[in-house]
């Protein structure tokens, strides 16, 4: 099975074997350059419609592995799960990673609204085993804009003190102004926390959760988070207007991210992101491409991934939704599948069709 | 005694000089203002200061974090909170005329000037620069008013099984041609209140804004009470912040419900950002409990992933300052100098 980096909303895309018959070994800053200049130079635009049932060839690997709780060891699951999916120390050693979970809001005692600390610090681990130069999280919440308070009620702020682990608050960066690497919303130029610019691999660990809005939130979504709330509001309202799906496209076209981890040991379901009831899943989800992880949780919630619009976007532009170009590796689907409810609402339709 | 119910407010007698806080009485024959400022004998409050001062820009201002470009919040607040301690003058001069290098024909402040639709700050740029005694900013003032009249959150049809609010009240947006939504909105309110403009329309129509979206349970988040029928979580920043731009009115229902609800929360409350706001809008309402300042001195010596920030450390200050620079009665007196702005709404 061939990798897949895909460069924003063009047909160049390197596999593993291009990139090493070339000798070009690009870092993620090359990748980001070389990518705002391929889109702005292409002008390719589609709309949020389903590519051919090929997906232009792109394929990708997604990992599903069983974790029954938060007390298993997580961080070798995700060590061998970078093993399994062709991640070798070689090509992390020496980078700085930015890890981004998912903490749009608190509220005491109720802790899957957000990635469990657990999750955090285990790939943290991980990724320290594989000799990178730094592990950083990040995050910039999309209601709270106290960091602090928001560290606090999750755990998140005790645990990442505990594992000597920096925490950079997105909302509040310094950001630059970027070319968009997308063309689907009328965001025009990205203003991105030089953080995020300045890592090697942007590695989105989100909560497998139900959205009343998008339908999922999964790893995809989660990068409204990186956008600083200094500049695009708290709601970031400014991305709600160029459009929810549209944004997420975008935003995952220019930040280019390397890889996702799930923590779906405990989801939401319901009237997610925030309202939502806990779900026992039971297993984390892991993949370089995230369409394809995506929609894989997407499967695993019993929800119709042709249905999310930001994954109809991203469907043979950013990665491949199709099941049949998706290699499932660990867990088969049908084994974990479970049914997660969501909202009745007519714009929710299309992702709980087939249910009926 | 409960901390919930040990407020201020019954505590009239003077505290010893060695007591974490004390009380001073500040009669005023205003109706509804509170009668009682909260001295804080904050023993953390020097060493804050020197390093505000110490993260200041070279040019004037303060950033979101030391050393970075300044930005209208940071720098507003910081400059409230030097104002506040009675220190470092010149520096407060010069942040505020850095303030005034970030106003741009419009009379918005800008966050930056690669970002022209981040105006959020301009109402805390005219908090700052209209909380001294000298006229040398009553220019930037009276431009800025002018376009933060002039800057609406959009609007959309209600549906009310979406949103539990009416949003089709026009309060204030974070970024321009956006929604409203509560801590802009609260900013705006103070602003107009600073400068003597709270009997405009806009005024009368943002405190609608905040009534309407005042969570069922109490106090307020950053600006939906319901959605798809259920209700969302207030916040213990933005309930302070809003508290503070309410400051002045009949203690209502809406508003001792919020003031219960911080009561509740700031016990457990760490962070610098939401307990600092809480306590301001508590001070605000005359009714910051004894513990205030126990709460305050075991948040800022709380080991965190990240230091403080110059924000956090300002808001600090403003909690724990003699005076409340947002009581009230504050500015009314100059309000006559604003009210001639040709251009005002």
């Amino acid at each position: 099975m061939k990798q897949v980096q895909h460069l924003g909303k063009t047909n160049l895309h390197l596999t593993d074997s291009a990139a090493g018959a070339t000798g070009w070994n690009p870092s993620r800053r090359e990748l980001l350059g070389a990518g705002a200049a391929v889109v702005v130079g292409g002008g390719l635009a589609t709309g949020l419609q389903f590519a051919s049932r090929n997906e232009r060839g792109l394929r990708a690997d997604v990992l599903i592995t069983k974790a029954a709780d938060y007390s298993v060891d997580i961080s070798q699951r995700i060590f061998d799960g970078f093993a399994e999916l062709g991640i070798t120390r070689g090509e992390l050693r020496g980078k700085s990673i930015i890890l981004k979970p998912n903490l749009v809001e608190t509220a005491r005692g109720e802790a899957h609204i957000n990635t469990n600390p657990a999750v955090v610090v285990a790939a943290a681990e991980a990724f320290r085993r594989m000799d990178v130069k730094s592990v950083v999280v990040a995050e910039g919440q999309g209601h709270r804009r106290d960091s602090q308070i928001v560290l606090d009620e999750s755990g998140m702020g005790r645990a990442l003190v505990e594992a000597k682990l920096p925490f950079v608050d997105l909302n509040h960066d310094e950001f630059t102004k970027t070319n968009n690497g997308g063309t689907w919303s009328k965001l025009g130029p990205l203003f991105l926390p030089n953080t995020i610019l300045s890592a090697d691999w942007i590695v989105s660990l989100p909560k497998l959760k139900t959205h009343h809005w998008a339908g999922v939130t999964c790893s995809m979504k989660n990068f409204f988070g990186v956008m600083p709330g200094i500049v695009y509001g708290w709601p970031k309202n400014v991305l709600h207007y160029a459009g929810i799906a549209e944004s997420i496209l975008d935003i995952n076209a220019t930040v280019k991210p390397a890889f996702a981890i799930v923590d779906a040991i405990v989801g939401m379901e319901g009237d997610g992101p925030i309202l939502g009831t806990p779900k026992s899943a039971g297993y984390l989800v892991m993949g370089r491409n995230l369409p394809a992880v995506d929609a894989t949780c997407a499967r695993l919630m019993d929800l119709n991934p042709h249905g999310v619009g930001y994954l109809s976007g991203a469907s043979g532009q950013l990665g491949p939704v199709r099941e049949v170009n998706i290699a499932q590796r660990g867990e088969p689907i049908r084994s974990l599948a479970t049914r997660f409810t969501i909202l009745d609402e007519p714009h929710l339709h299309a992702v709980a069709a087939h249910r009926s | 005694m409960q901390g919930k119910n040990r407020i201020c407010a019954q505590l009239r007698t003077t505290a010893n000089a060695g007591d974490d806080i004390g009380t001073s009485e500040a009669i005023s024959s205003a109706p509804n203002r509170p009668t009682i400022s909260v001295v804080m004998r904050a023993p953390w409050r020097n060493s804050v200061i020197e390093r505000l001062v110490l993260a200041s820009s070279p040019t004037g201002g303060f950033g979101y974090r030391p050393s970075a470009p300044p930005r209208p919040e940071p720098t507003g607040f910081g400059c409230l909170a030097l104002r506040a301690s009675g220190q470092h003058a010149a520096l407060v001069e010069k942040s505020l005329k850095r303030l005034g290098q970030r106003q741009v024909e419009t009379g918005a402040v800008l966050l930056d000037p690669r970002t022209p639709t981040a105006t959020w700050g301009t109402a805390i740029a005219i908090l700052a620069w209209a909380s001294g005694d000298d006229r040398s900013y009553d220019n930037n003032v009276r431009n800025a008013l002018t376009y933060l009249l002039r800057n609406e959150g959009k609007t959309f049809a209600s549906n009310p099984h979406i949103y539990g609010n009416d949003t089709q009240l026009v309060g204030w947006p974070w970024i321009e041609e956006t929604h409203t939504w509560l801590e802009p909105t609260s900013y705006a309110l103070l602003a107009l209140r600073a400068t003597g403009k709270l009997d405009h329309p806009r005024a009368a129509e943002a405190i609608q804004v905040i009534y309407n979206r005042a969570i069922p349970s109490g106090g307020w988040n950053y600006g939906n009470d319901l959605m798809f029928g259920n209700a969302l979580r207030s916040f213990p920043s933005t309930t302070g912040i809003v508290l503070a731009a309410l400051a002045g009115r009949e203690r209502d229902e809406t508003a001792s419900r919020a003031i219960d609800y911080l009561h509740a929360e700031l016990p457990e409350v760490r962070s610098l950002f939401s307990l600092a706001w809480g306590v301001i809008g508590l001070r605000c309402w005359d009714a910051v409990p004894l513990d205030a300042a126990k709460w305050m001195e075991r948040a800022i010596s709380e080991d965190r992933p990240a230091p403080p920030s110059p924000l956090e450390d300002a808001l600090m200050l403003i909690a724990a300052a003699d005076e409340n620079p947002f009581a009230p009665r504050w500015k009314s007196e100059q309000a006559s100098i604003f009210e001639t702005g040709a251009t005002l709404g």
